[in-house]
């Protein structure tokens, strides 16, 4: 899984074209380097609430709980922390890539590119925000 | 007369609990009518599809106006209630479904309601006992947002009547489960114990005292307006609260729940909070021994103990005994801060934090909420901190000299902290002066720095001896403008370095030569090896001067004469005196991690020079 999701991660950043310009969305910078390596970090433990349904893929770029009934009670609380880590990640990468292209007000169609790129390799069974909200791939 | 066949009683109506029923009917296995007395055995409801698994006996007598209802219900579920003459009403009841909850109170139904209930209920004109046991019980929406599972406890709970009111007290326990509301999760371990008075619309707490984990022993008093939902006053006391377990568990998950795992807390708190007249006013906050770390040990706070009093109409005198503050290896000694608190605003009195061999002198500090929330300001200075130990702190190569800084203007929000003003640093006999510095998000995944700096005659000879870059005697100037960092790495600036202008002697050597030419890659080092001037250990020059700017990770260079042709050669060292060299840059674009890489390269291996 931990290689799909990698392969997933450089195929976006390789593939993934800007509607508006060329962007560079392989460059990368310190900044960029640390939030790919947080995000790394973080992705043994958001894989299996991924495809437990847990966490979910939003059409925005981020995650969002999508079924905390999925974890137990009391891991609910580390769900969110994790959840909000991650966008919090997320939301700096896309502004990062924007400001690296020399252009930061690309970041929203960063995240758009990006967003739909996360929907469309995510494997089956993982939950997705699609334009008639969640469903599973 | 009836005498025990089976019959059935009708009603056109029936109302409880604020609902109605119409056409409700008994169908009794034995039914008795007596003089008054009504004996209903066994009997199934019709009507009440609430009702409709509950098997019924009733017994009232229509002339004292008592009797006794049971219902037996699916799963040993049962309910009794005995009515006396005199009024008094008598419930029991043993495994009583919660979800029963969700038949008579329809909005409960979304909640999923699961767990059983036991106990007695009996109410009378002047006095009202509760006692009840919950297990196993449970629920949740359907997110899961908000939900609790394998509940259990115990309330007790009794009232007198005392002419309009009522005076009560009450007991309860939660002994096992858990509750998650979005985002906080609660275990169980709670008890509480309160007595009060309720009064029309006003509901007076006498006194009442909660123990949970982590929050220590929380006490409270008041009264309160149910009309207005309003505090009237109330005095909330919390003793003890473990830091430790508090922060993570109630505070993090709210304030910042995306750095929940990167603050570390511990220590004691108490708590006083006072409401007068209904409008708060005065909080009083103790501090035992607490200590706060981010990210693993990078930063430190602790152990801290003082008091922070509020009042609202006075200002307050509380102070900080900082017993431990550490970034990195950089340790401050104890020191004591006294502030003044107010509406508002905390002003802290100057103060001296030790460290090392020196002092950061707190002249001025205030931390006010501000329309973007709360925000320090002040000034500092510091009283001189000798290089060598502040390196030895920092992990970096030995320098000499001292470090003396004034920072007249320093504003810090949660989000970035940013100098009103210069901060200097005296150096290697000349000074370093950044102006416009500002970290924003400091505390986040990537803190970004900006500035403007410059320095002006740093003694090259002990600069490259502190780099174990060769030697090089002379002074240099430095601009390096537009300076951005991201997670402490430059991925911005445009920095010249020169010769400081002036008559003094400026030798350089051979190693240092080696190792400016090695930057532009192993051919460049190998040609001067091969030349005459191997022999020589030190040259004369005129002027030194090289300019970088860095973007994209590329460092666009140049030399004494200034930007040029990417192909263009450019002079780093101008010669002069005998013997003399130049040194020639004939790469101008330089990828930055590459040159420092080179770097690195040329100072470890400074312990072998070759010289044939």
């Amino acid at each position: 899984m931990k290689t799909i999701w990698k392969t997933l991660f450089v195929v976006s950043l390789l593939s993934a074209s800007l509607a508006t310009a060329q962007g560079n969305l392989e460059v990368d910078t310190p900044a960029i380097s640390a939030i790919k390596s947080s995000m790394s970090q973080r992705h043994a433990q958001l894989a299996p609430l991924y495809a437990s349904g847990a966490v979910g893929l939003k059409s925005d770029g981020s995650l969002a709980v999508h079924d905390a009934n999925a974890v137990p009670l009391a891991q609910r609380g580390k769900l969110n922390a994790l959840v909000a880590a991650e966008n919090n990640d997320r939301t700096a990468l896309y502004r990062e890539i924007a400001t690296a292209n020399g252009h930061p007000e690309w970041a929203g169609d960063i995240r758009n590119t990006f967003a739909q790129r996360w929907i469309d390799k995510a494997p089956g069974g993982w939950w997705v925000e699609g334009s008639r909200g969640w469903a599973r791939k | 007369m009836l005498d025990g066949t089976a019959g059935r009683i009708r009603l056109d109506q029936l109302t409880a609990a604020g609902r109605q029923w119409r056409a409700v009917q008994l169908d009794c296995r034995r039914l008795r009518l007596d003089e008054g007395r009504i004996q209903c055995a066994d009997a199934r409801v019709g009507g009440v599809p609430e009702l409709a698994d509950a098997r019924l006996n009733l017994d009232f007598s229509t002339q004292s106006r008592a009797g006794r209802l049971t219902a037996q219900f699916a799963n040993d579920a049962r309910l009794t209630a005995t009515l006396a003459a005199h009024g008094a009403l008598d419930l029991q009841f043993s495994h009583m479904p919660v979800s029963l909850l969700a038949r008579v109170w329809p909005a409960a139904v979304q909640w999923h309601p699961v767990g059983a209930l036991s106990g007695r209920a009996s109410v009378d004109g002047r006095r009202a006992t509760v006692s009840a046991r919950l297990e196993n019980a449970g629920f949740s929406d359907a997110s899961g947002s908000h939900a609790a599972e394998a509940l259990a406890g115990d309330v007790r709970l009794s009232a007198v009547r005392q002419g309009d009111a009522w005076r009560w007290e009450m007991r309860a326990a939660w002994t096992a489960g858990g509750v998650f509301w979005d985002p906080v999760f609660v275990p169980s371990g709670v008890s509480l114990l309160a007595e009060g008075q309720v009064s029309g619309q006003e509901v007076t707490l006498f006194s009442s005292r909660l123990e949970a984990p982590g929050v220590g022993d929380i006490t409270a008093k008041g009264r309160f307006d149910m009309a207005d939902r309003q505090i009237i006053d109330a005095a909330v006391s919390v003793r003890r609260a473990d830091l430790a377990v508090a922060v993570p568990q109630f505070v993090l998950p709210v304030v910042a729940p995306a750095q929940t795992e990167r603050w570390q807390v511990a220590g004691w708190v108490d708590l006083d909070v006072q409401w007068v007249g209904g409008e708060l006013h005065g909080v009083e906050v103790g501090l035992d021994q607490v200590g706060f770390a981010y990210l693993g040990q990078r930063f430190r706070v602790g152990p801290l103990s003082g008091h922070l009093p509020w009042h609202r109409d006075t200002p307050a005198q509380g102070h900080l005994q900082v017993d431990g503050l550490h970034w990195q290896k950089l340790d401050f000694a104890p020191f004591l801060l006294d502030m003044s608190v107010e509406q508002g605003r905390i002003k802290v009195d100057p103060a001296r934090l030790p460290v090392l061999d020196g002092a950061v002198i707190v002249d001025r500090l205030t931390v006010a909420k501000t329309e973007d929330g709360w925000q320090g300001a002040g000034g500092f200075f510091m009283e001189p901190v000798s290089m060598r130990a502040l390196t030895e702190a920092l992990d970096l190569p030995e320098m000499v000299g001292t470090l003396s800084a004034s920072i007249p203007g320093l504003i810090v929000t949660p989000r970035r902290a940013a100098l009103d003003g210069a901060l200097v640093i005296a150096l290697f006999d000349g000074y370093v002066q950044a102006t416009g510095l500002e970290v924003i998000e400091p505390f986040g995944l990537v803190p970004r720095l900006r500035a403007d700096v410059v320095a002006e005659h740093l003694d090259m000879a002990q600069l490259t001896e502190t780099f174990s870059f060769g030697a090089v005697s002379g002074f240099i100037d430095l601009a390096l403008n537009d300076l951005q960092m991201a997670a402490w790495k430059p991925v911005r600036f445009d920095a010249a370095v020169r010769s400081t202008p002036g008559d003094y002697r400026r030798r350089i050597s051979q190693r240092a030569v080696e190792h400016i030419t090695a930057l532009g890659g192993p051919s460049a080092s190998a040609a001067i090896q091969r030349s005459f001037l191997q022999f020589f250990s030190d040259f004369g020059y005129g002027e030194i001067g090289v300019g970088c700017r860095l973007a994209s990770g590329v460092c666009q260079m140049e030399g004494l004469e200034g930007p040029g042709a990417d192909a263009s050669p450019f002079t780093i060292v101008r010669g002069g005196g005998i013997p003399a060299l130049n040194v020639i840059g004939y790469n101008r674009r330089v990828n930055w991690d590459e040159l420092i890489a080179r770097v690195k390269a040329a100072i470890a291996s400074d312990a072998a020079p070759i010289i044939k």
